[in-house]
This record gives structure tokens, C-alpha cells and sequence, in this order.
């Protein structure tokens, strides 16, 4: 895709979110794995990898409210499964960023096709797999904002939470 | 990790589930439900903290193999963050009105136990 199109693109993206999801650089989701600080680290091959992140995560996040947990525990859920599904696998932080818990998942499968993005992030019930397509619906229900760097060699989506503390 | 169980009488089944229903534990809710040929399911969720997209595509997948069969299945008593995540993905067509326990204690015809 050229890039005034990608451009294009990118901004029609945010704007059907409300600004929330924004399609990203490589570069930015390295800045953005460098912003904060590390709560958690994991990786997901198989199908018990991802309650056990879960476990992990619920052990590390700081103090909010059990809905705001509960909505970051069920996307990671779903960023995991896609990239188990999409991939094979792949790597998962959380990290803290001062009243923002940060979840980025990567994995290096080949990526969500232009022709499928718009789609595959933002058309409810869509799957090219056989499951219910509602991963990335959930996803942006939940998460404040959400970027996503794809290509041929992998997948980065970064989820952002704003945490009120109570 | 997931419990089910599951009590049967005069066609209507209740499966009491306990625990986490997500792309791990989905496989055994479906192994168990395939056995069962009541015409009305019940699936109580009161005893589970957490949903995944996999655990309500297998729902969703329940509900037709029962409607096709003629039959229905009814999700009872979600938690409220369960239930969110029910609504959001368009499954309240499957939220049943809870009638308390389909079968006393001590009545059961058919009782079986699933734990993994």
C-alpha cells in the first residue's frame, strides 16, 4: 500500500473508533515498549499458556476495580488467542505508565492482510478462522486505545487501560 | 479450570458449571453436552468468573446443535461481568429467566459428575 494511502487509511481507522484505535509503525510499538515500567512478561504456544497469563496478570496489576481488572484479563485472553490462532503464538507484557496499564502482545505470523484489516478489527462477528470473530469487537469495547503495527513478518497490538485507583 | 455437572430429569437438563469457560476448558463443556439428549439445556454460570470469545462461540454452537434438534438451551444466572460480555457480543437472545434449581437434591434420575 502506498503511503499516502496507508495514511489515508490510518486516519479513517481512527475516526470509525472515536480515536481509539490507530494503526502504528514498528517504530512507535518499540517506543511504546519503552514507555513505563515492566509489570509482567510472558509467551503463549498453547492453550493453557493463556489462563496461566491471566494468572499471572491478576498477581501484578495495581489496585482498580474488579470490572476494570476483569476487562484487562479478558484482552489479553483475546489478543493471546489470536495470536495463537493467527500464528502460532507469541510474547505478552504488561507494563504501568502512571494511571495506564499498558498490555502489548506480538507474535511473528504473517500478518493481517490490508484487504482484511479494516474488517477483521472493526466488523463484528468477521473471523477468517472459524471462531465467533468478537476478539477484536471485545477489544475495542474495553480497551481506552488500542495500536496495532501488522506485517508479513509479525503483529503488534498495544492495549491501553486507564486505571483509576480506588 | 472448569467443573461441570449435570443433572437431568423429566426432559430438562441442568449443567452447573464452575470455574473459567475459555478456549481451555470449551472442549470439555462441549464433550460433556454432546452425551446429553434432554430437549431443554440449562447452563448455570453462576460458578464462573470468566468468559473468552471460545467459551461463547461454544454456547453459541450448543444453542444451534439444540435448536436444530428441536430442543432449546437457556444460559441462567451469568455474573454481571459475564453477562456484559454476553450483551456485547449480541448472546442475550440466550439469557433464560431463572427458575431456581431445575432439580432438587435428592431427586435427581441421572447424575453425573466432570471434573478436570
Amino acid at each position: 500500500m502506498h503511503r499516502q494511502e496507508l495514511q489515508a487509511y490510518r486516519e479513517a481507522i481512527a475516526a470509525v473508533t472515536g480515536g481509539r484505535l490507530h494503526l502504528v509503525s514498528g517504530e512507535d510499538v518499540d517506543e511504546m515498549l519503552s514507555e513505563g515500567t515492566e509489570l509482567a512478561r510472558g509467551e503463549a504456544w498453547q492453550t493453557h499458556d493463556v489462563p496461566q497469563a491471566r494468572r499471572v496478570i491478576q498477581e501484578v496489576l495495581p489496585v482498580m476495580d474488579s470490572r476494570r481488572r476483569h476487562a484487562i484479563a479478558l484482552c489479553l485472553t483475546e489478543a493471546l488467542a489470536n495470536a495463537l490462532k493467527h500464528a502460532g503464538g507469541g510474547w505478552w507484557q504488561a507494563r504501568q505508565l502512571g494511571d495506564t496499564v499498558r498490555i502489548v502482545v506480538q507474535d511473528r505470523g504473517p500478518g493481517i492482510k490490508t484487504s482484511e484489516l479494516a474488517r477483521a478489527t472493526l466488523m463484528q462477528h468477521y473471523s477468517t478462522k472459524n471462531s465467533l470473530g468478537c476478539g477484536f469487537t471485545l477489544m475495542l469495547y474495553y480497551a481506552d486505545y488500542l495500536y496495532l503495527h501488522t506485517g508479513p513478518t509479525g503483529t503488534s497490538l498495544v492495549l491501553d487501560f486507564g486505571v483509576v485507583s480506588r | 479450570m472448569l467443573k461441570v455437572d449435570v443433572r437431568s430429569a423429566g426432559g430438562v437438563c441442568r449443567v452447573q458449571l464452575d470455574g473459567e469457560l475459555d478456549m481451555e476448558t470449551a472442549p470439555q463443556l462441549q464433550e460433556v453436552v454432546g452425551k446429553l439428549g434432554d430437549r431443554t439445556l440449562e447452563v448455570d454460570l453462576s460458578g464462573v468468573s470468566f468468559v473468552d470469545s471460545t467459551g461463547l462461540k461454544c454456547l453459541l454452537d450448543i444453542s444451534k446443535e439444540w435448536r436444530q434438534k428441536g430442543g432449546q438451551m437457556l444460559i441462567l444466572r451469568p455474573q454481571p461481568d459475564v453477562a456484559e460480555v454476553i450483551r456485547l457480543v449480541g448472546l442475550d437472545g440466550l439469557l433464560g429467566q431463572d427458575t431456581g434449581p431445575a432439580v432438587e437434591k435428592g431427586e435427581n434420575d441421572e447424575r453425573s459428575d466432570h471434573r478436570r
